[in-house]
């Protein structure tokens, strides 16, 4: 069997081993702002679990909904995006290569353009001129200024995506008939995914949100914004999930010792996710009239392709820690596990994710599902759903590798109280966000609704069967919180105080036993290709449908 | 068959765990669907 030749020359990887200081700053300011972006998220999040819990009043007069959109803007767009791409510039400099000049400067200039439109829609958020939530569902309507901001952000977000694809196509170029490292292969992937997946809500700001909150329009389309929107919205999703299975399938294996069980499946993986997030969109518009039930049988289709994926990721990854474990004289079906490097929070906090994600993904088939999407929709079940998958099984991921990207980048070390503390860290979360995400589970099911301020309406009945469930989710919350603090405490201690050295950028082998990666693997053309064909298949007719049978369209509203 | 070729054909647990996930999928799946049938 033959293993991937830039896996194996070992010569080759220590020079990669360290990142170029000039990358290392451009990932770091990526850094900052997500980590900004978190402590007032967080904040918001924690006012409004207070809020819910019918004991406290926001002061100064602050709109419930205000805050809402502060939390689901900064946590569920900018925390993620510049994470995201700090990440993957990292990733990318230190598994394929340094940037080149013009690379950065790009990178650079992506960077500025996303951090000028988050501070644009954060203003107008603070001003309360755009409450109206991470989706902006029109005919809620926001400042002009809220949507060029986020039109911005993902301007930026191409640029920087163009930055790594370039990097990425110039190794391809230097070493040709080789396949190309599993880690840069991966950030392509997402990044393409997220430019074709973009291209629906860019068209959404630029063509309807800005014309009519300009005044250049009186009316807005609302079904056909909503479309536009969720051919977004659902890959967004996996924009957040993609950086999480890198770090699951690349790296994590080089923290506990082992190997990637196979580059193939690693690779196939992603490319089916790939293919199966953007024509999707319609199943998280079940219940909305104006679009053909065939076609959106079509897409619950399409979405539930991702369950095979998602297994091959969870068996990929049992089976690289099983070997692992068994390396390690572990015995028996399962004492392997005790094997594995528990006391290491690069390990022990993306597993907790990893964890999670099986309920948050089992949650996520009801979701999908044509019928049973009636019991949950719009209630605070669905809210409780992505709490587990993007916020625990994500975040949980993001901050097991800041553990070790941040003194990567650096130039600083993981002291053992560091590690310590971010074990502390983990389970405050993986706590605070089990309590919370279950209340909202049980509750959804009771019918509580989600994006609303307190829920007693009027004293009703089964409102008040809910209120138990909301101090719940004000405890998980708190504890959320207090997690949020000592991870901030933490990342600045490894910014700027545990001692100079050098923090391994961990990124693992392939297991001698594995097969060769087939090339059509990375032939990006015959995907793309496919790709597009889906995209178009799922969403031309019904968007032609609702272009040709538009009502009069909705005037604006600002109801907070 | 040397020992690390023993060692790797053993994934024993892997199946075991993966087919554990199938079982929370149903069960969750089922659970939500039993609630669906007696409301709808």
């Amino acid at each position: 069997m033959s293993e991937q030749p830039i896996e194996v020359n070992e010569s080759f990887r220590s020079k990669l081993k360290k990142i170029d200081a000039r990358d290392a700053k451009l990932s770091m300011a990526h850094l900052y702002v997500a980590f900004i972006a978190l402590f007032l998220g967080g904040l918001a999040g924690l006012l409004q679990v207070l809020v819910r819990s019918g004991s406290f009043e926001l002061p100064w007069g602050i709109n419930y909904y205000q805050v809402l959109t502060v939390h689901g803007v900064l946590l569920g767009l900018i925390l993620t995006t510049f994470f995201i791409f700090g990440f993957q510039t990292a990733a990318m400099s230190v598994a394929v290569g340094t940037l080149s000049s013009n690379q950065r400067r790009l990178g650079w200039i992506g960077f500025w353009v996303m951090t000028i439109g988050t501070a644009m829609a954060a203003v107008m958020v603070l001003l309360n001129e755009a409450s109206v939530l991470y989706t902006f569902y029109a005919p809620l309507q926001a400042h002009w200024i809220f949507y060029a901001g986020l039109a911005l952000v993902v301007v930026g977000s191409w640029i920087a995506a163009l930055s790594e694809a370039l990097r990425w196509m110039k190794w391809r170029k230097d070493h040709p008939k080789q396949t190309t490292p599993l880690l840069g292969f991966m950030v392509v992937c997402n990044n393409l995914m997220w430019f074709i997946a973009t291209i629906g809500v860019a068209t959404e700001v630029l063509f309807q949100l800005l014309p009519w909150s300009l005044g250049f329009v009186d009316r807005v389309d609302i079904l056909l914004s909503r479309t536009l929107f969720w051919s977004f919205g659902h890959a967004l999703v996996y924009f957040w999930l993609l950086p999480a299975y890198m770090i699951w399938y690349a790296i994590v294996p080089q923290i506990i010792g082992g190997r990637i069980f196979s580059d193939a499946l690693a690779r196939l993986s992603f490319i089916m996710f790939v293919l199966f997030s953007v024509p999707v969109g319609l199943h998280h518009q079940l219940t909305e009239p104006g679009v053909d039930g065939s076609w959106k049988f079509l897409q619950v289709v399409l979405t539930m392709m991702v369950v095979i994926p998602s297994l091959l990721t969870a068996f990929s990854l049992f089976a690289t820690f099983e070997l692992r474990g068994r390396e390690l004289g572990g015995k028996g079906i399962f004492a392997w596990l005790k094997k594995l490097p528990w006391h290491d929070v690069r390990f022990f906090a993306p597993f907790i994710g990893m964890l999670v994600f099986i309920p948050g993904g089992a949650g996520g088939i009801v979701n999908a599902s044509y019928q049973m999407n009636q019991l949950i929709h719009n209630t605070i079940w669905v809210t409780g759903h992505f709490h587990l998958t993007v916020a625990t099984a994500v975040m949980l991921t993001f901050f097991g590798a800041t553990y070790w990207l941040v003194p990567h980048l650096t130039g600083r070390t993981l002291t053992k109280e560091m590690n310590k503390l971010g074990i502390i860290q983990t389970i405050l979360w993986a706590l605070g966000m089990g309590i919370m995400s279950i209340s909202m589970h049980v509750a959804g099911l009771m019918g509580a609704p989600r994006r609303s301020s307190f829920s007693d309406y009027g004293g009703a009945e089964i409102a008040k069967t809910w209120l138990s469930y909301q101090i719940a989710q004000a405890v998980g919350g708190t504890l959320l919180f207090i997690a949020i603090i000592l991870f901030l405490y933490i990342f600045i201690k490894l910014c700027w105080a545990t001692p100079k050295g050098h923090e391994e950028f961990p990124i693992a082998l392939v297991s001698d036993h594995a097969q060769e990666t087939p090339a059509i693997l990375e032939n990006f053309k015959l995907w793309i290709v496919i790709l597009v064909a889906l995209v178009l298949i799922a969403y031309t007719y019904p968007i032609y449908d609702i272009i040709s049978n538009a009502p009069l369209g909705s005037k604006g509203y600002k109801l907070w | 068959m040397s020992k690390k070729q023993d060692t790797n054909d053993n994934l024993k647990g892997t199946f075991y765990l993966s087919m554990t996930i199938g079982v929370i999928i149903v069960a969750v799946w089922a659970s939500c669907f039993a609630i669906f049938m007696d409301r709808f």
